[in-house]
């Protein structure tokens, strides 16, 4: 089995047999990494630039894990993101990296289709590790392993995405990604963060949070990306709180299990409290644990492709 | 005058206001002059240059309405004469030239500057000037300064006004020398960093998404303003639904008004902008196909007067980046008449005669610009072209060292093949 795909630049460009095969790979990697010697020779020769224009902590680290657990060779290379809109163009920059040798590159860019400009202009193959406000595909990878794990098979299961849906790269990826798993999915939030054609994308569209939780089997509960916000879409975060924090309270009052998900970063206090977030039903850190996995997955199935 | 007569020959007259229309014709040109039409192969003159066509047309120069400079500030996209080729490879013999470059064109000394700069290139370049200035939107610039030197029209181009007031006062102060305002509607509070027309692809792409009421919004206001207080007014271009049906209703009673647009909104939509390409980022936007499918029905049913290339140069330093930050724009001089027939007339979208009256009859009503017509003592002034030809447009074909056009590689049925313009027989490159 191999992907259909060179590259992975959004869950858009891969069919739901690719993204079963990397749950399916994702699945012998968690396995591997729970292991005590938890690293394997698999991409041993590879050589990886991970390229991040644009701040990040976790979705790095966890790159650089799943490819030193594959016995990768990796460098890394960090840039602000005031940078590439000066100086030396992204082609130039990565064409002095691959001049070095480089067989893959990850990449996270503040904006929207770099990966995609990219692979029309390099030989490397890509992983996109978060676009502007395109797609993350890794992320909606590791959310529905994580899905999996709680609900199993995926078809007809209803998920919720809750809270900034127009910046949201997470958003956009995981609509395409639960879609082609056969899931229903329910975008909810403020009317000014809600793209007026979402529902062409096959969601639905809700602005009440607990309706909306007392539909969903799972809610994906996202910050709001002030970075990514030029103008204001509400009037304070006390507000936004006041209309979409999923606090104890609420949870309680739903009387059923629900999945609690939360791509982190947390802003604790704004679209979900600490009780919630350290609840039974949260399954954030697992999402993280995951998050290696399925990134091991990507990267062995896509240094299979030729 | 002196020169050799030129003869051409076996020419079809696609022309509404000449009496050959229709007509397989030789014609007969003495110096600036048409002395002589005839029916095809009757005029002979040994002391004539003779150049015989097959199967070709020949109407009045074509007027593009929609050209961005880029000499001064952006010589390395296209120069003066760059441009000036571009046009005539296109079979155009007048451009009407935007104001937005470096500096911005808003004195009388920038459009002497560049009448001198651009007069013997062989095509008319029609200026315009920026109505406020430096086209900052705030105060009016010296217009009248400008109509003595020779501008055709005034509007800050790409800058779109936002204050009504100063459009206000535009439309009144122009009336004192009869000038034209040509507007750029678009509202900045809504339309804001968008980077694409709003809808199901820019949903798709995490694009963001610029409502076409930004556009329609912005006519409304420019309408109103007008009816308080007409005058001259050219609105382009017009892009969406909404303003194209207000300027319609609006001109019911005032016949004057007039509304341009671009042709790529008429062939491409927003579907070419799955990929990220560059070089299909143009504003306003590209439509969605069902946007792209009213601007059509539009122009059928006689509601929109112009049709513009929306030429804009852009550098490979400028394109070959990431497209949030690349410039919008594209070439579209050289590929417009055969993107026209191939998609449009072929097509039977609409008929020859209507786009000739698009580019070449109704511009010159709307800048009240001497007419141009195919008849005897007429000044010469005329494209010539072919509809059946089959050929494939290449970048080395581009003057300019900008070769932003999507179109490179692509096939066309049809093109232009030369132009005659102020005693000047010119054959397109294409």
């Amino acid at each position: 089995m191999a992907l259909s795909s060179r590259h992975l630049l959004g869950i858009k460009y891969i069919t739901a047999e690719d993204i079963r095969l990397i749950l399916e790979t994702a699945d012998n990697f968690k396995e591997v990494i729970n292991r005590p010697i938890k690293k394997v020779p698999s991409l041993r020769d590879i050589t990886i630039a991970n390229l991040f224009f644009e701040n990040s902590t976790r979705t790095r680290i966890s790159f650089e894990l799943a490819e030193k657990r594959l016995s990768a060779d990796i460098v890394n290379f960090s840039a602000s993101s005031s940078s590439v809109k000066k100086g030396e163009t992204l082609l130039d920059t990565v064409n002095n990296i691959l001049a070095m040798k480089v067989d893959m590159i990850v990449m996270r860019h503040p904006l929207p289709g770099a990966p995609v400009f990219l692979s029309k202009h390099i030989p490397a193959k890509i992983i996109n590790a978060g676009d502007g406000t395109h797609e993350h595909p890794t992320q909606a990878l590791l959310d529905c392993f994580s899905l999996k794990e709680k609900l199993g098979d995926l078809k007809g299961a209803r998920i919720a995405i809750v809270g900034d849906i127009t910046h949201s790269r997470v958003a956009l990826s995981n609509i395409f990604a639960l879609n082609k798993l056969g899931a229903e999915v329910m975008v909810c939030g403020p009317p000014t963060l809600i793209p007026r054609h979402i529902e062409s994308l096959g969601v639905k569209v809700e602005h009440n949070l607990r309706k909306t939780l007392e539909w969903c089997d799972a809610a994906n509960m996202l910050r709001i990306q002030l970075e990514r916000q030029d103008i204001k879409y509400f009037p304070s975060l006390r507000e936004y709180s006041m209309l979409y924090q999923l606090n104890l309270p609420l949870l309680e009052s739903l009387g059923k299990e629900l999945v609690i998900m939360h791509p982190g970063p947390i802003n604790r206090g704004v679209e979900i409290t600490s009780e919630v977030a350290d609840s039974d039903q949260a399954v954030i850190l697992k999402q993280v644990e995951n998050g290696v996995a399925v990134r091991m997955a990507v990267l062995f199935l896509l240094a299979g492709v030729k | 005058m002196g020169s050799i007569p030129l003869i051409l020959k076996n020419l079809s007259v696609v022309d509404p206001q000449s009496e050959f229309n229709h007509q397989n014709v030789d014609i007969k040109i003495e110096g600036n002059i048409i002395s002589q039409i005839g029916p095809a192969n009757t005029i002979s003159d040994e002391k004539s240059i003779v150049h015989e066509f097959e199967q070709a047309f020949v109407s009045p120069g074509w007027v593009d309405m929609h050209v961005h400079l880029s000499d001064p500030g952006f010589e390395h996209k296209e120069t003066l004469s760059q441009l000036a080729n571009a046009a005539k490879s296109g079979g155009f013999t007048a451009i009407m030239c935007s104001p937005n470059v470096s500096p911005p064109v808003d004195s009388a000394f920038h459009i002497n500057s560049l009448k001198t700069r651009t007069h013997g290139l062989g095509v008319e370049f029609l200026f315009t000037g920026c109505i406020t200035s430096h086209a900052e939107g705030k105060e009016l610039a010296e217009v009248y300064d400008m109509h003595q030197a020779g501008a055709i029209g005034y509007g800050d181009g790409n800058h779109p006004i936002q204050k009504a007031g100063i459009v206000m006062r535009a439309l009144q102060y122009l009336k004192a020398f009869d000038g034209l305002l040509i507007m750029s509607p678009e509202d900045k509070s809504i339309s804001g960093t968008g980077q694409m027309e709003e809808g199901l692809i820019s949903t798709r792409l995490g694009l963001k998404g610029i409502p076409e009421i930004a556009e329609s919004i912005a006519v409304s206001r420019d309408l109103d303003l007008y009816q308080y207080n007409p005058g001259r007014l050219h609105i382009q271009p017009v892009t969406s639904k909404e303003g194209i049906s207000r300027i319609k209703a609006v001109k019911e009673n005032h016949p004057e008004l007039s509304v341009g647009t671009n042709l790529y909104y008429l062939i491409l939509n927003d579907e070419s902008l799955l990929t990220f390409d560059p070089d299909y980022k143009v504003f306003p936007p590209l439509k969605t196909e069902d946007g792209q499918k009213f601007l059509i029905e539009a122009l059928q049913s006689g509601w929109i007067d112009t049709l513009g290339s929306g030429h804009h140069p852009q550098g490979p330093e400028e394109k070959k980046v990431e497209f949030e930050i690349a410039e919008p724009g594209m070439l579209g001089l050289q590929t417009f008449f055969a993107l026209a027939n191939t998609y449009l007339i072929r097509e039977e979208k609409i008929s020859l005669s209507k786009l000739i009256e698009l580019i070449a009859i109704n511009p010159r009503k709307i800048l009240k610009q001497p007419s141009v017509s195919v008849s005897i003592n007429a000044e010469a002034n005329l494209t010539i072209f072919d509809t059946g030809m089959d050929w494939k447009f290449s970048s080395d074909k581009i003057p300019s060292r900008a070769k932003n056009s999507p179109f490179i590689g692509q096939s066309f049925t049809g093109k232009p093949l030369a132009t005659f313009y102020q005693g000047e027989l010119s054959f397109s490159n294409l």
